[in-house]
């Protein structure tokens, strides 16, 4: 078994806490993504779960062992880097079996774990080359197989396709997420990208501040985000926010328009921010009017930049649509696809 | 450069088109020219400081001069028999090889100790990277006082030492004896030089991404073998042309030597400049000196190319 657990951890540098009481349970073969602007804590979070940083406090324990004060090489963990970190003057053979060697197993078992991760990667004819004789992708690929050969409880990777062009990183993110089926080791993987998040991980934990803002699976957290930020922060483009209050049965925004969502809630009056997503938004003959500032058809879709109510929005439509720069077209919005958050707390009502 | 329309002024673009279309230099030719023209004052200055220099020794080294200016008559290569029969010449060459090995070891060993040791901590690295380098900019001639002071047998701080830390029960004599006098100047040489390799080698270190000790220390390695697989593997090329540079830098090394010992006791630190020095300037036979120091010339060539075949790095 090698679930992870992380509980009440906290990491101070000084004064300064950059990880806040942070609990975390991570089941035996999960994938999970963290994810989070920039300095949200994602990469401090990972390096903590290595042994690379030591926690202020709290515990992290994997597979039921904790694990706080133990060296990263007793965690029995492998870490990919957003470098790579492959060791320059080693072939990719020598980067694999590095571990190996140090643990002192035997060359004939080192051989086969070798062979077997550059057949599972695609790396055989490769293994006498050093790292600058290869692509990003293969680099990316020897620096997962020197993880995969020392056959860890946890696989950690550090923001491993930010250095990739965007074809490649497509391609190597079905590589790791078939990996990850074949081998069903425990994953966390941080990424600020949230598209790989969405598209690779079982659930996804979003941080901000050095907090948790939200855990779960990739469409609940889409569906039904928690808050402001996890509504905002997931989702490319980003929803759209309409500040305003519900007066029987319309949404009032704050230009005066009044958007019609069909219910009401107790105490109403109270300022609100109405969200609605981007693919949410819908022609109609009658509607609110969105002024049109740009217009981007991508062939299977048009994509429309323009302001709906007082505020800016991005809306996106199956249809092709002939508006231009400066015009108007109308639109409803999908009442069942809303979300409302107190403006006051920033939570989900 | 572009072609001009602007009669009545000379231009580059005449030039190659001959003012009327006709080519008279072709645009390499013109840079060729341009190159040896820049080149010009540097191959003069060369020529003056070096390559005469070097044609005047070997014409030194075939002739009976004693005393620069004095007459002197054409030996052809007696010099040079007389150098290569000469037992002083050859313990001088034995004497220089273990001054060379001596400085590279130690100096390679405490240039290493104090880059590792700045590359601990910032803190320590902000302030000690201007103190540690006091020995480099400090004279010869004071590092020779203050080495045979620290050496001193009667009063020097380093013989107190060894006899408080009872290492020593009576205090030695280092530059009076045969055995101790070599490697008194080799330390004192060390401590002068050693900060400029610190300086080189902690910013090679400084280069080394952090990834790859984090790597290491999830692949399992100690701070030793992080060391030996990660560190030295990444300065090696830095270490190779210190060894190189340093190594040739060594053994010319005269001041010193001369300075402390002036090559004794009983020649016991004559090394090849101090024997050349000694054989032109007390002995008198400029040519004999001369012949010396072109057969130094070629054996330093010979040890050269020999740690550059065994030591370079290889180009993986």
């Amino acid at each position: 078994m090698s679930e992870l657990q992380i509980r009440d951890v906290h990491k101070k540098y000084g004064v300064l806490e950059v990880i806040h009481s942070i609990s975390l349970d991570v089941a035996d073969g999960e994938f999970i993504a963290l994810v989070g602007p920039s300095g949200c804590g994602k990469s401090t979070l990972l390096r903590l779960i290595a042994g690379l940083e030591e926690i202020t406090s709290g515990e992290i324990s994997i597979g039921g062992r904790a694990v706080n004060r133990l060296a990263p090489k007793q965690r029995d963990i492998a870490m990919v880097f957003q470098t790579y970190a492959l060791y320059p003057h080693m072939n990719v053979e020598d980067n694999m079996s590095f571990s190996l060697r140090l643990a002192k197993v035997g060359e004939k078992e080192r051989q086969e774990r070798v062979g077997k991760a550059a057949e599972i990667l695609g790396l055989q004819p490769y293994l006498k080359r050093y790292p600058r004789q290869l692509s990003g992708g293969q680099r990316q690929r020897v620096a997962m197989g020197r993880a995969i050969v020392r056959d860890p409880a946890i696989y950690l990777f550090d923001e491993p396709l930010s250095n990739l062009d965007s074809k490649l990183r497509v391609a190597m993110r079905s590589e790791i997420k078939e990996n990850h089926q074949r081998l069903k080791t425990t994953t966390v993987y941080v990424t600020h990208d949230q598209i790989e998040a969405m598209t690779m991980a079982d659930r996804i934990v979003v941080l901000n501040g050095g907090r948790i803002e939200q855990v779960g699976a990739p469409l609940d957290l889409y569906d039904k985000p928690d808050n402001l930020f996890v509504a905002s922060f997931i989702g490319s483009p980003a929803m759209n926010f309409i500040e305003g209050t519900i007066r029987g049965g319309d949404f009032l925004a704050a230009d005066g328009t009044a958007i019609p969502v069909g219910f009401s809630l107790p105490g109403d009056g109270r300022p609100l921010q109405l969200g609605i997503r981007p693919e949410h938004l819908r022609l109609s003959a009658e509607g609110i009017a969105l002024y049109v500032r740009t217009i981007e058809p991508t062939g299977a879709e048009t994509l429309i930049h323009g302001t709906l109510a007082g505020v800016p929005v991005a809306a996106i439509f199956r249809e092709r649509i002939a508006a231009q720069p400066g015009q108007s077209i109308t639109v409803s919005l999908d009442v069942d696809k809303t979300h409302l958050f107190d403006a006051a707390t920033s939570m989900r009502i | 450069m572009v072609m001009l329309e602007h009669s009545g002024q000379f231009l580059y673009a005449d030039l190659v088109s001959g003012g009327a279309n006709r080519p008279i230099w072709s645009r390499k030719q013109i840079e060729q020219v341009i190159g040896y023209i820049l080149v010009a004052p540097l191959l003069c200055w060369m020529l003056v400081v070096l390559i005469y220099p070097i044609f005047s020794l070997l014409a030194l080294s075939l002739t009976n001069t004693r005393i620069i200016g004095a007459p002197a008559s054409f030996i052809a290569a007696e010099n040079y028999v007389a150098t290569l029969q000469s037992a002083p010449f050859w313990a001088s060459v034995a004497r220089s090889l273990v001054w060379l090995l001596g400085n590279i070891f130690l100096g390679t060993v405490v240039a290493l100790a104090a880059a590792l040791l700045l590359r601990q901590s910032w803190l320590l690295a902000r302030h000690a990277r201007v103190w540690i380098l006091l020995p480099w900019v400090i004279p010869t001639v004071a590092v020779s006082v203050i080495w045979q002071w620290m050496l001193n047998t009667n009063y020097g701080v380093i013989n107190i030492a060894l006899q408080h830390l009872a290492i020593t029960s009576a205090p030695l004599n280092i530059f009076g004896s045969r055995q101790l006098a070599m490697v008194g100047v080799i330390v004192a040489n060390t401590w002068h030089w050693f900060p400029l390799s610190a300086v080189v080698m902690f910013g090679a270190m400084h280069n080394i991404p952090a990834d790859l000790y984090e790597a290491a220390q999830i692949d399992g390695a100690n701070s030793w073998q992080q060391f030996r697989h990660i560190t030295l593997p990444s300065i090696e090329k830095v270490l190779f042309a210190l060894g190189l540079v340093g190594g040739l830098w060594t053994l010319n090394v005269f001041d010193t030597i001369y300075l402390i010992t002036r090559g004794g006791p009983s020649d016991a630190t004559q090394t090849l400049p101090v024997l050349i020095y000694d054989t032109a300037f007390k002995g008198q036979r400029i040519g004999l000196a001369a012949a010396m120091s072109v057969v130094a010339i070629c054996l330093l060539a010979a040890l050269a190319t020999l740690y550059a075949r065994i030591a370079a790095p290889k180009e993986e």
